[in-house]
């Protein structure tokens, strides 16, 4: 017989262990959370703060202290013409305008053949580019471009801004004293000024080798084709595997051949997914850069979307196997019991009811797709373009391959500028997982 | 009465039609045409095959990965590395002085001084200098820098190895001889004349290159002073050459080389894979500290602790760790978890790049790998294990500890080995955070260092213009294949394991 106090000393040994352990379980769930939490807090805290600039001329300045986004074309122009050098300005009009010069002779071709098309005074029309005046210059520009151009090019060109150096946004939440003392120090010129990196100049300019001019334009447009073509080629497919796998190769009995393939299908599938995603990008460079080059062009938005649909295919394929599970087994019987054939209960019942389930699934490919950046680093992402992709044999660049890029940039202002493509690519791939949240809910409410 | 028998004889007639119907589709034959066992339609046929070959899409996808990197791979142990030809002899105008402690394999530290306190051999200062090569038995060292008291060297180099070293072998001083052409060479001469110190490094058959052009020695002089090739080899053109040109050796990988060899740097003719397997390897094991409690932690709690209120709002924020762009968790790494660790650690300690912070990360990521799939096992083990369990007096800890998860242990090593396998594929937070540079083994145990992984070098090489004839290009598919290679065994176990010790429970 156990005597009843060393029995009730175990117990409570035994249960306080029990407890101690709970908390174990409990605390590394926690650990995983607060990481998480952590992850998005640097992100957020890199993404905004303070940045001390320097100007030429202060912005104050240049229009009797109203902001400089408020002025008019006109005034814009004046600015320009108020403060800059007739060389400089010709320059401006140059790189703006004519965009399109021959670098030999545009300096004796008259206005009016360099201009064609634009508008401008019948004044300077017989003039060449050297005798125009600043004034003129300040009206062509006002007249062509728009305003935002113009705005860029008073901020670079009159205003002159510069970084000295940017702190993170909890700092500047926190310890505002300790910036404002410390710029003090280093840069008396320099003024303080709270910074949200990430805004709509940064969201619809292209790249810049200066951290405040950069933008991510050309990577979002990058990310969008890749997108496009990865779900115009992985969709089809994934469902047509998914279809073959469910509804012909599980039922009805075929010859011993037909078997083992399928057995080979499924086993692959599951290996495929769990290939390391760079492995992709080597089959992207080889077969699609390589191999199909004189198809591709080469280093193209083609080739990277062909190696992102390969990548996600298994995902896709595993989702809607998983899906076209889902869909009742009566259903089916009902059908056939109607007389419709194989292909006629696949396609007007079995996908209808599982489409949603398909497409969550293949948003969550795609969602991968959108974040997978070694294979189009190994397939040749391009390291500096500034010109939007025009189509399919484009050279592209993506966010996650700009934040690698910009992440790795010495400066340390472009850990700024690579929070901000953070934070626009993680909005964009919320948005794609909160659609396949909407469309599962829809699903589960439609079966119940 | 009439009207009965007029209704009895129509459902006869009507039974009777039935009868027939049912005859006639047995028969095959149907009164409209319709013809139930009839062939499938053609249309059918082809689109049953169209989604076959959908099927297949995925089989090629896997063969054009193996071809892909086999063939390239291939065409690495095929490429050559071309070299500064060189003799090495022993400079004997330094004095040679015998090692005074053992040399472990890994230090990259030579101690010179004796247990009395001394220089070994009553030297004043130490004879060596920055860049000159040492032996020590069968090891060639590059000597790093020179302390007062000891020095650092670069571990097998030459294509020698790494190795112990006991106390009492002593240090020689080589020099290195560049071999030049002795005398001018016209375009068609076969015979060369040399210009060198001790015993040619050539052997017949080998290629070698002079400013352009390829030469096969067909033989070489016992003399040393001069070997017979073949001119124009390789369809380069035969040229005159003037005297004291450079003589470039080739060196190709071999597979033992790749496979055992210390030092990763193709284009200067190093081959060994193993510092890139090595800081792989690391990385992995700091992740798998990081997750493995920390994912069966969190499986268990979630599967035998949480309300299920409790656990459709953790597990859904728990995944969404695996959601996040790994990109991302590269940035994490070298903003919060690398400031951190130097932090904790202190500057000196910690490199800018290392693959402690790129492990830990890692960890992070790949908690939700391991959680969600050993919940799964958890959550397999039947109610009534547990129930009798508890009625045995069992408290809740020693039934999770002692039932549920042996019950699932399968599943939960299953898990393990898949976050190993992804661990071993992640690229962008070691390209990111582990560093950079070229690799060699001693960095295996110093996780506060830099270290480049198998994917992280295959990212950097791949990220500048690579040129696709060039041995760089070659080389990140042989790593490629042995990375393709790795994963698949481990998911193959993983596969494996799940399967076969699964308790299978009704």
């Amino acid at each position: 017989m156990i005597e009843e106090g060393v029995f009730h000393d175990s117990i409570v040994k035994r249960n306080r262990r029990g407890k101690l352990w709970s908390r174990f379980y409990f605390g590394s769930l926690v650990i995983a959370i607060v990481a998480l939490i952590t992850l998005f807090l640097t992100v957020i805290d890199q993404a905004f703060g303070t940045v001390a600039l320097s100007y030429v001329i202060d912005p104050a300045t240049l229009a009797d202290g109203r902001p400089l986004d408020q002025l008019s074309n006109e005034e814009l122009a004046d600015i320009l013409t108020n403060n800059l050098s007739a060389g400089r300005a010709r320059i401006v009009l140059r790189d703006n305008v004519i965009v399109n010069y021959n670098a030999d002779t545009y300096t004796k071709q008259p206005i009016q053949e360099l201009l064609q098309g634009r508008t401008f005074d019948s004044s300077v029309g017989e003039k060449t580019l050297g005798t125009l005046s600043v004034e003129e210059v300040g009206n062509i520009l006002g007249q062509n471009l728009s305003t935002t151009t113009l705005l860029d090019i008073v901020t670079t060109e009159v205003i002159q801004e510069q970084i000295l150096e940017s702190w993170p946004l909890f700092q500047t939440l926190f310890n505002y004293n300790q910036i404002v003392a410390e710029n003090a120090e280093k840069h008396p010129e320099g003024q303080l000024q709270f910074r949200s990196w990430i805004n709509t100049r940064f969201l619809t300019t292209p790249m810049a080798t200066e951290a405040l001019k950069t933008g991510v334009r050309t990577a979002l447009l990058g990310s969008l084709w890749i997108i496009a073509i990865t779900i115009f080629v992985a969709l089809p497919i994934g469902i047509g595997s998914a279809v073959y796998l469910e509804e012909y190769a599980r039922t009805g009995t075929r010859s011993r051949l037909f078997n083992i393939i399928n057995n080979i299908i499924e086993i692959n599938i599951r290996n495929l997914a769990g290939v390391p995603s760079i492995i992709y990008g080597m089959l992207g460079l080889f077969v699609f850069v390589r191999l199909l080059g004189d198809v591709t062009q080469g280093r193209t938005i083609l080739s990277a979307g062909l190696t992102m649909a390969l990548l996600i295919l298994p995902v896709i394929i595993i989702n809607a196997q998983e899906a076209i599970r889902a869909v009742p087994y009566s259903i089916r019987e009902a059908s056939y019991g109607m007389g419709a054939t194989r292909w006629q209960t696949v396609s007007r019942q079995v996908l209808p009811a599982a489409l949603p389930g398909i497409m969550t699934g293949t948003i969550l490919g795609v969602s991968r797709a959108v974040g997978e950046t070694a294979p189009l680093i190994v397939v040749g992402a391009a390291t500096f373009i500034v010109t939007d992709p025009s189509g399919f044999f484009s050279q592209f660049t993506a966010l996650p391959i700009q934040v690698y890029q910009w992440t790795s940039l010495p400066q340390a202002e472009f850990r700024y500028v690579a929070a901000a493509a953070i934070v626009v690519l993680l909005i964009l791939l919320m948005s794609l997982n909160a659609t396949a949240i909407i469309l599962r809910n829809r699903f589960s409410r439609r079966l119940a | 009465m009439s009207s009965m028998e007029l209704n009895a004889g129509n459902q006869l007639g009507a039974l009777s039609q039935k009868g027939q119907l049912l005859a006639s589709v047995l028969q095959n034959e149907t009164t409209d045409g319709i013809n139930i066992n009839k062939r499938p339609r053609v249309g059918e046929i082809i689109i049953q095959n169209l989604l076959l070959i959908c099927g297949v899409v995925s089989i090629v996808t896997t063969v054009l990965i193996v071809y892909t990197l086999l063939n390239q791979a291939i065409g690495f142990f095929n490429s050559l590395a071309w070299l500064p030809a060189r003799t090495l002899t022993v400079n004997s105008s330094i004095e040679r002085v015998a090692i005074p402690n053992p040399i472990d394999a890994t230090s990259t530290e030579i101690s010179l001084v004796t247990e009395a306190g001394e220089l070994v051999g009553a030297l004043q200062r130490i004879p060596y200098s920055e860049g000159q090569m040492i032996r020590i038995g069968d090891e060639i060292m590059l000597v790093q820098s020179v302390g007062r008291r000891a020095i650092t060297v670069d571990r097998g180099t030459e294509g020698s190895t790494a190795t112990n070293h006991e106390a009492g072998i002593p240090i020689e001083v080589l020099i290195s001889n560049p071999i030049r052409l002795g005398e001018e060479l016209s375009a068609t001469d076969n015979q060369i004349a040399l210009q060198t110190v001790g015993t040619l490094p050539f052997t017949v058959e080998q290629v070698i290159r002079i400013h352009n052009e390829d030469m096969r020695i067909i033989e070489v002089a016992a003399d040393n002073t001069s070997i017979t090739v073949e001119r124009g080899y390789n369809g380069t053109e035969a040229i005159v050459q003037p005297s004291g040109e450079a003589v470039m050796a080739s060196k190709q990988p071999s597979l033992t080389e790749f496979l055992t060899h210390t030092k990763w740097q193709p284009q200067i003719g190093e081959f060994g894979v193993l510092p890139l397997v090595y800081a792989t390897l690391m990385t992995t094991i700091i992740a798998l500290l990081v997750a493995v409690p920390l994912g069966l932690g969190a499986a268990v709690y979630l599967s035998e602790y949480a309300s299920p209120r409790a656990r459709s709002t953790l597990k859904p924020i728990l995944e969404i760790l695996a959601g996040v762009p790994t990109v991302v968790y590269g940035f994490f790494a070298i903003t919060f978890m690398t400031p951190l660790l130097r932090g904790l650690l202190g500057a000196d300690n910690v490199s800018i790049y290392n693959m402690a912070s790129a492990g830990l990360v890692m960890g992070v990521m790949i908690v939700p790998t391991i959680s969600s799939i050993s919940e799964d096992a958890l959550s397999a083990v039947p109610r009534s294990l547990r129930e009798a369990s508890y009625g045995l007096g069992a408290t809740k800890l020693e039934t999770i500890v002692r039932v549920i998860i042996p019950g699932a242990l399968s599943g939960i090593i299953a898990a393990f080995i898949l976050g190993m396998s992804r661990a071993v594929g992640e690229t962008m937070i070691v390209a990111i955070a582990a560093g950079a540079g070229p690799a060699s083994a001693i960095n295996f145990l110093k996780p506060f260092q830099a270290g480049e992984t198998m994917t992280g070098h295959i990212a950097r090489i791949s990220g500048g213009d690579l040129s696709y004839g060039s041995i760089d290009y070659n080389s990140i598919f042989a790593i490629g294949l042995a990375l393709f290679v790795m994963t698949l065994i481990l998911n193959l176990i993983s596969g494996f394991i799940a399967r076969r010790f699964r308790e299978v429970y009704q």
